[in-house]
């Protein structure tokens, strides 16, 4: 004799497979998944290890460890702070990833909801201009020249257009052609069939990327509120 | 980037051998951490974490044994660790605070709503993952684990159990529990936005 399933019984099934599904979600693991077989791949070498040293050769091998460890430090202090070069290769690609099926965009359409929603992800968010009036629909946080930045995603019509925004101190733009447009300097890149419109205002690195003609992205630019 | 991220110079058959057994379990672990933590860096901060522990006790794994039940309870215990050393937040809520949180429902009861002509996997399908993973995100820690363990990575319960080290019966009843609560959360907020009336479930 076979008997109805109780209602409990029926939300459990329900929501056992609903739960389920959430494995469909995509997950993006190829930025961690290059960061780790790096790791993996830093072996130590095939020959055997001394395990004793004695005398001079443990006080030669102290002090160039010393001082390699010295030299490295002031090679990482450098390295973390100089500014990072943003090439045009760099940014569209940062673009391509932001715009196409991009699992971490939150959707977003005023810049209160994206200062919230990046300042949950990231508590060194620079501060955030205000893009055109009513181009906000998304927004993520990203690296570029393994550098964070946030990352504004604008619809011009039916154009996607991603709007950068990183801190001079981490990033700054690489040359190209300049213009200057209502006292502000910008400076536009070309590559393919995209165009990037950047400009370094009060600290902060801001890039606008699309495929858009140039005029329109600079139009966009001029727009943004510092 | 998490601390402890530096190399842990592995042997090159140490290598071979976390990149073959470790390696495909990425996906698993970063969807778990980030369901967990809600937050894409963090999560993945966590998961590297994991991995940099798991390759220096990669000898320890025996072969054979479930690799990802493995890499969850690391998982597991580097949650714990970075939740007591205060990096990460924490859903702190206690089970009775999290049912006291359900979005009250004036006029109708749990049981009106259950009973309602709307079929529970009917109005489950109506939430998108993203509702789903929010609701998800609002139960207490341990109801949170043991239905992202045993719902969504469809892990058994024996495994679930020795991931979170706690008696098999306490994960059956835990996953029970936690099903139960979020269809009521969920239900709440399906009542909210009007998917579910009195009208509706007095009829039935």
């Amino acid at each position: 004799m076979s008997e109805e399933p109780s209602p409990n019984d029926r939300i459990d099934d329900a929501v056992k497979t609903r739960l389920s599904r959430l494995r469909e979600e995509p997950v993006e693991t190829a930025e961690l998944e290059h960061r780790l077989l790096a790791l993996a791949s830093e072996t130590e070498s095939a020959t055997p290890r001394h395990r004793f040293f004695t005398g001079w050769r443990r006080l030669t091998a102290t002090a160039a460890v010393v001082v390699l460890a010295a030299l490295s430090g002031l090679v990482l202090m450098n390295l973390q702070v100089s500014p990072a070069i943003a090439s045009p290769e760099q940014m569209v690609s940062l673009h391509d990833d932001a715009t196409n099926h991009n699992p971490t965009a939150k959707s977003v359409t005023t810049i209160e909801q994206a200062r919230r929603e990046l300042v949950s992800q990231w508590n060194g968010v620079p501060e955030l201009p205000e893009p055109p009036a009513g181009s906000l629909c998304g927004c993520c946080v990203h690296r570029v020249a393994n550098r964070k930045v946030a990352c504004l995603l604008l619809k011009d019509g039916q154009t996607p257009v991603t709007m950068m925004v990183g801190s001079t101190h981490d990033l700054r733009e690489t040359e190209g052609d300049t213009r200057e447009i209502h006292g502000k300097k910008f400076t536009v890149h070309r590559l393919n069939e995209s165009r990037i419109v950047t400009t370094e205002q009060n600290g902060r690195f801001v890039a606008l990327i699309g495929e858009l003609p140039e005029t329109r992205l600079l139009e966009l630019a001029d727009e943004i509120k510092f | 980037m998490v601390d402890g991220s530096s190399s842990p110079k592995l042997t090159a058959e140490q290598a071979a051998r976390f990149k073959r057994l470790a390696m495909p379990c990425l996906e698993p672990l970063l969807r778990t951490a980030k369901y967990l933590t809600h937050q894409t860096q963090e999560a993945e901060d966590l998961v590297q974490e994991t991995m940099i522990k798991a390759m220096r006790s990669i000898d320890s794994f025996q072969e054979g044994t479930d690799i990802r039940a493995w890499l969850m309870t690391i998982l597991h215990r580097a949650h714990i660790d970075a939740v007591r050393a205060g990096k990460r937040r924490s859903q702190t809520v206690s089970i009775d605070q999290a049912e006291m949180d359900v979005p009250a429902r004036p006029d109708s009861t749990q049981e009106e709503l259950r009973a309602g002509n709307e079929a529970p996997e009917v109005l489950l399908d109506r939430f998108t993952n993203t509702e789903v993973i929010e609701a998800l995100r609002s139960l207490p820690e341990d109801i949170r684990w043991t239905l992202l363990l045993v719902d969504v990575e469809q892990m058994d319960h024996a495994a679930a159990a020795a991931v979170l080290q706690i008696p098999l019966g306490t994960i059956k009843s835990r996953a029970h529990r936690g099903r139960a609560m979020l269809h009521d959360r969920l239900s709440g907020w399906a009542s909210q936005r009007g998917w579910l009336t009195r009208k509706e479930s007095d009829h039935v």
